[in-house]
């Protein structure tokens, strides 16, 4: 099967999504650059959310920044389940969410015209900022 | 087994339309009963799509860290080959990544004596922006298509709209051009002429 161009110098496929946490991959397939990473993080998934929109604003900007164009940025949270435990001993009522599992934080960039290691550089800045924010949430 | 590949550049709404087809399919009268499947492919090796769909109840399968038009060329053959033997669904919906040559995956499907159809997205908000740094990706995808979905109407203006035509015409003068949007209704005869329903070539 012919291939496109370059795609010898790259290793072949996996047929299952490999999540490899707190890792940035970045892989170049014929001008197009695909990075991303995956980190576990405990916290309210509302104050997540404000964190991921945080990073991935930033990270749209950097790539227009850099004059280059982006293919998608996306990012998925697997919010597990969780148990909310409410007390009353007076008047007052109390409110204590306690998650089962850790939330899993994917984040995929697919971008063009930007040089794969900075563009490595820029995800693991972004991931180390969603750690450090996830670790002052807690 | 047919299948129908869904094509375009990243951002475009492929997943969107996928998700649309594959309901429209299971839940219309001309779908009574036909199993459908949901083929996933991501150049990179996290898929956000594949979290979402996987809260959906359609079967679906993944192909990551590849392009399924050359990289992946062999895992499609064979997942393609198991597909059919093993669980046979009427129709599989190919999601292919943003940059694949469609006509390069309908070359191995037809090598295992599969027919099927090409569908290519494209994003009307972003045509301007990329269609001059990115014409290597987007031309195959245009000129080798069955049906054209001009997708995100409502971010572009009428006459962008008619401009884009004009230029997707000059592309590809063969193949069935639809405007839609797919935050709102699209309508069912667009998407029986996706799938091929109403000119039976599916």
């Amino acid at each position: 099967m012919e291939g496109h161009e370059g795609c010898h110098a790259h290793e072949h496929g996996k047929i299952e999504q490999r999540v490899r946490l707190d890792t940035v991959t970045v892989r170049e397939h014929q001008g197009t650059i695909a990075g991303s990473f995956s980190i576990k993080t405990a916290g309210p998934p509302e104050v997540l959310e404000e964190a991921l929109a945080k990073q991935l604003k930033g990270l749209a900007r950097w790539v227009a920044e850099k004059e280059g164009i982006i293919g998608h940025i996306k990012a998925g949270m697997e919010i597990p389940e969780c148990v909310e435990f409410f007390s009353i001993t007076d008047q007052t009522l109390y409110k204590k969410r306690e998650m089962k599992q850790e939330t899993v934080i994917h984040i995929a960039a697919i971008v063009f015209l930007v040089e794969p290691g900075e563009l490595k550089e820029k995800l693991m800045e972004c991931m180390q900022n969603l750690q450090e924010a996830c670790r002052t949430m807690m | 087994m047919k299948v129908l590949i869904v094509s375009g550049f990243l951002g475009s709404g492929k997943t969107s339309l996928v998700l649309r087809l594959a309901r429209y399919v299971v839940g219309n009268s001309h779908g009574d009963g036909i199993q459908v499947m949901i083929v996933e492919n991501e150049i990179g090796e996290t898929s956000i799509d594949q979290s979402f769909l996987k809260t959906l109840p359609l079967q679906v399968k993944n192909l990551f860290a590849g392009c399924a038009c050359c990289t992946l060329a062999d895992e499609v053959a064979d997942t393609f080959r198991q597909i059919k033997e093993e669980i046979g669904p009427q129709l599989v919906i190919l999601e292919a990544t943003g940059v694949a040559v469609p006509s390069r995956i309908r070359g191995i499907l037809e090598g295992l004596g599969i027919p099927s159809r090409i569908c290519t997205v494209v994003d009307a908000g972003r045509w301007e922006r990329i269609k001059i740094p990115l014409k290597n990706i987007l031309e195959p995808q245009l000129t080798e298509t069955d049906c054209i979905c001009i997708n995100k109407t409502d971010c572009s203006t009428q006459d962008g709209l008619e401009a884009m035509e004009k230029e997707i015409t000059a592309l590809n003068k063969e193949a069935y051009l639809s405007r839609m949007s797919l935050l709102g209704n699209v309508e069912d005869q667009i998407l029986d002429r996706i799938l091929g329903w109403s000119d039976g070539r599916t």
